[in-house]
């Protein structure tokens, strides 16, 4: 859904493009914002918004803000 | 992933002082962060770019020059963290701890940062301020910060990453020359290590344990910005976004692509022809020069017909080609670039390439060379491997006078018909990329594309100035590389198509003598024709019987069944190198004269029309047409393309592999045309 806000849970299976997304600011613990969805979709994250593939996407697990974790 | 211990490797690396080796300054920083710019703006034109031998990796190196003291400055790929993701980073890593072959360790590091990102900039520098190297951070962007409402103090970051922290806006200048005298306190006196700094739980990795190395560099980043840092607290709705819900949509932004495409390709092909006809003019004129300076025949003629004829014949490109690497370095600095990538992404990956490969692709339609040089945007090596070997099927400027003599020589008078064939022509060459590129992720490039991570930076009114720098730079290379490779060439080709000589046949004797005869009496304007003629008469007899005349004979049964005849057959061996070419040889071949086909190419395309046989029969039937225009929609013949091949990719085994799978392509694809078209009753 997008324009919503979500913490990082955990990441699953990590190998390089996902080293590289982590070194933007998505690993646990950080708050991200889906700006656009789709494939590829856009994520927000400490204030620059990056193009990433679904099928890397779907790897970042979240617990969106306001559900109980 | 492996432990990250490499702070403690190179901090035991003990670094030999040699007064004799400059101070070597690395550039270090995220991408999009100002990093050329600020290299621009400390080096100007005294920078080199290359690439690190052996990979396709872009290494930017130049001179600093302060208070008389030189440094050398090395521009690292931009990076967002020491943990290399991309073979880029990997370098650049290796560049900071000493381990890259031939490039020295570095003195100092400036990284920059994007003031208006900090909290994400500083994870790398937290990584940097781990080594015992002295750090200045460069705060870049402050003018894009202040618009956004965000005050950072320049004076409590440093203290906090205990380095100078020096202010500046790469693209205006403002805070280069305080950021010059700070690294000018290195110069002066070579800087003492500076005290490094320690992030709590930052040292091993994992990925389920509670302290995630990259989380807690970030914690730390935070909360330094949060101390150095003032936000306002409404965030204020930004251009970028505002622009990108249309640019990132998956209709209107292909569309608005290719409206933007459509306008770069129409500037380029409006714009070059200035300049273009001026280049034209200008090797005609030299050429004119030449010929009154020069006595000696031979040597003349190697100046004319081989030099300038040659090199002239490519550079008059330059202008096409510089313009298309303005306007994509202006494309890129404006951020409007990854979103083309971004969108196009979709759709790419069904051929199984990036989106980031649509660009360079849909650039080789003006000039494969900027297009292969363009693959840079491209991270993954395998992926960009792959778009460097299929880009020159795409139709280029340099086919477009092949396409239309034999657009004429089929259809004269019919404009809608020609203008099937040039789409068709086109069609072709994209069809033929994509099936391609296909093949080579499937058989010998295999790998899943890598799923797409990019970044949208804020768009930003592009620098002109940078955008200049960067063409002048590529313009460069290309005219060295194809320049030096191509002169070599034409002067073999000629050597080839001159000797050995021969006498002149009798009737073009005969003309001579009756053309004196004419002037004696008078009549110039007689005389003058006969002796065009002759002179043609002349080159054709030549021709035919020099070595490339042999080799065409020679390759003859080769070509037949393509339709082709040892004639046209001299034509494909001289157009090897460049392939409009032909035009001209074909013009010589069939006695019409070289000159008179520039002046007047209706009359060559009537002679050519009605050229025929030993035993009558037309030589450009429709069928012998069509495959000779197939033949050229995909062969490899430009030389300069593979020369830019190798240098992209470090070794002369891909710009083989295209020549051999691109001539193998035509050669199959002209037979079917030709027996197929012959067994519909074709002719």
């Amino acid at each position: 859904m997008p324009h919503q806000c979500a913490v990082v849970d955990h990441i699953e299976a990590e190998d390089e493009e996902m080293t590289r997304l982590m070194s933007m600011g998505v690993c646990a613990g950080r708050t991200i914002e889906m700006i656009k969805s789709g494939d590829p979709l856009i994520l927000k994250v400490f204030g620059s918004r990056v193009g990433v593939s679904a099928r890397l996407a779907h790897r970042v697990l979240v617990t969106p803000h306001g559900a109980e974790s | 992933m492996p432990c990250f211990d490499v702070v403690a490797d190179r901090n035991t690396r003990t670094q030999k002082v040699s007064p004799a080796k400059p101070f070597c300054v690395a550039l270090a920083g995220n991408p999009n962060a100002g990093k050329t710019a600020l290299f621009n703006a400390l080096t100007g034109l005294r920078s080199r770019t290359g690439n690190f031998p052996g990979t396709t990796v872009e290494h930017r190196t130049g001179r600093l020059r302060i208070d008389g003291r030189l440094a050398d400055i090395v521009d690292l790929p931009g990076m967002y963290s020491l943990h290399a993701a991309t073979p880029e980073e990997g370098i650049a890593r290796d560049i900071i701890l000493g381990k890259q072959p031939g490039v020295s360790t570095p003195d100092g590091v400036v990284v920059i940062v994007d003031a208006d990102n900090l909290e994400r900039n500083l994870f790398l520098v937290s990584q940097l301020r781990e080594f015992d190297v002295p750090v200045i951070v460069a705060l870049n962007m402050i003018d894009v910060a202040e618009r956004h409402g965000i005050h950072v103090d320049e004076k409590k970051l440093g203290s906090e990453l205990k380095c100078p922290v020096v202010s500046i806006v790469a693209t205006s200048g403002r805070g280069v020359e305080t950021l010059k005298e700070t690294i000018g306190d290195w110069l002066r006196a070579k800087p003492s290590p500076a005290p490094t700094l320690t992030i709590p739980d930052a040292g091993c990795t994992c990925s389920k344990a509670v302290a995630c190395p990259f989380q807690s560099r970030f914690s730390w980043s935070e909360s330094v910005a949060s101390r150095c840092v003032q936000s306002p607290l409404v965030a204020p709705s930004r251009w970028t976004e505002k622009i990108d819900r249309f640019m990132t949509h998956p209709v209107i932004g292909v569309a608005a692509f290719l409206a933007v495409m459509l306008g770069v390709f129409y500037l380029i092909f409006s714009i070059a022809t200035v300049p273009m006809a001026l280049i034209d003019a200008l090797f005609a004129n030299a050429g004119g020069w030449v010929s009154r300076v020069i006595s000696n025949a031979t040597l003349q003629s190697l100046v004319v017909d081989g030099i300038i004829a040659g090199v002239g014949g490519i550079l008059v490109f330059l202008p096409q080609i510089c313009i298309l690497f303005l306007f994509l370095a202006l494309l890129e600095d404006s951020g409007y670039l990854s979103r083309a990538a971004f969108v196009m992404d979709r759709l790419m990956r069904r051929i199984g390439l990036p989106g980031s490969a649509f660009v360079p692709l849909l650039s080789a339609h003006a000039c494969a060379i900027p297009a292969i040089m363009a693959t840079r945007v491209i991270k993954d090596p395998r992926d960009r491997l792959v778009t460097i070997l299929v880009a020159p099927l795409m139709t280029c400027s340099a086919r477009i006078p092949v396409y239309a003599m034999v657009t004429a020589l089929l259809f004269p008078h019919s404009p809608g018909m020609a203008a099937l064939v040039f789409t068709g022509a086109y069609a072709l060459g994209i069809l033929a990329a994509l099936g391609m590129a296909y093949v080579f992720k499937k058989t010998i490039l295999p790998g899943e594309t890598r799923p797409l991570v990019m970044e949208l930076p804020g768009y930003k009114i592009p620098s002109l100035r940078t955008a200049l720098l960067q063409t002048f730079d590529r313009a460069a290379v290309f005219v060295r590389q194809a320049g030096t490779i191509i002169l070599v060439f034409s002067i073999v080709l000629w050597a080839l198509a001159t000797y050995p000589r021969s006498e002149a046949p009798a009737e073009a004797i005969a003309q001579r003598q009756q053309a004196a005869e004419l002037m004696a009496e008078g009549d110039d304007e007689t005389a003058n024709m006969l002796l065009v003629d002759a002179a043609s008469m002349e080159a054709q007899h030549s021709l035919s019987r020099s070595v490339a005349g042999r080799i065409g004979k020679f390759i003859e049964p080769i070509v037949r069944p393509l339709g082709f005849d040892w004639q046209i057959g001299i034509g494909l061996f001289t157009s090897f190198a460049a392939r409009e070419v032909i035009v001209s040889t074909l013009a010589v071949v069939y006695g019409v004269g070289a000159d008179s086909a520039d002046e007047n190419a209706d009359g060559l395309y009537d002679t050519l029309r009605n050229a025929t046989r030993q035993d009558g029969s037309l030589v450009f039937t429709a069928a012998t047409s069509l495959s000779l225009l197939v033949f050229y929609i995909l062969a490899m013949q430009c030389l300069p393309t593979q020369a830019v091949t190798k240098r992209e990719t470090g070794t002369w085994k891909w710009a083989i592999l295209q020549l051999v799978y691109m001539t193998a392509l035509a050669y199959i694809a002209a037979f079917v045309t030709y027996q197929g078209l012959q067994a519909m009753g074709i002719a």
